[in-house]
């Protein structure tokens, strides 16, 4: 995944962008139409029981969103290694922050089917994230014994 | 990391799809529905990216072949 500073190539438009450029047209839809009316009208109401749950999840959950496209650049992870690690933990720590609380919210929030959902979203996104940390760990101590 | 932003994805993506109109339909069915499939989306689709280009990708080309046919 590391790209070396010499082979790295000039900017250029990749499907990569479009597909983020897109996510980010999707985030912003979603957010006027399902999230905004529930922070500026009654129906805030309607989440009144989770709604402590909701802050952590939330942060979190918008952390992780928002930190991965980065992560993926790969200029950045040529130039600037260090931020690239640093925002690497604040995302695993994120998913595991808003992972394992998703499950609560589905239980206490409802509807009862969409539990299950929840569950296997969240372990779901708790293994592979694991799986990703054990990768970058392991690939680390490797690149440490091989000197 | 590309197999876990598909989760992070998945709360956006599953509202997107929500709002077609044959799904809003549906109502709770619609929901299940939605984000029963995006869950299982998110679950393959990061492979079949990776894999995209052994899969879908140029055949070498007949001179490569014969090259390498050549030096076997």
């Amino acid at each position: 995944m590391s790209t070396a500073p010499g082979t790295l190539r000039h900017y250029s438009f990749q499907a990569k962008h479009l597909l983020f450029a897109t996510f980010g047209l999707m985030a912003l839809v979603v957010f006027v139409l399902y999230d905004l009316p529930f922070v500026t009208t009654a129906a805030g109401q309607h989440f009144a029981k989770v709604k402590w749950w909701l802050v952590p999840h939330g942060v979190a959950g918008l952390a992780a969103l928002v930190l991965v496209p980065l992560q993926f650049s790969n200029r950045l992870r040529a130039h600037h290694w260090q931020l690239h690690r640093i925002m690497g933990r604040i995302y695993v720590g994120s998913v595991f922050i808003a992972a394992p609380i998703a499950v609560p919210i589905a239980v206490m929030q409802g509807p009862p089917v969409l539990i299950m959902a929840s569950i296997v979203q969240s372990g779901g996104w708790l293994v592979t994230t694991a799986i990703a940390l054990y990768c970058v760990v392991t690939a680390r101590s490797r690149s440490i014994a091989s000197g | 990391m590309i197999r876990s932003y598909p989760f992070a994805m998945l709360f956006v993506v599953a509202r997107v799809v929500f709002l077609i109109p044959a799904v809003n339909h549906l109502g709770e069915l619609g929901i299940v529905s939605d984000v029963g499939t995006c869950n299982i989306a998110a679950y393959f689709l990061p492979t079949l990216i990776i894999s995209w280009k052994s899969i879908f990708g140029h055949k070498p080309a007949k001179h490569a072949l014969a090259k390498s046919a050549a030096a076997s």
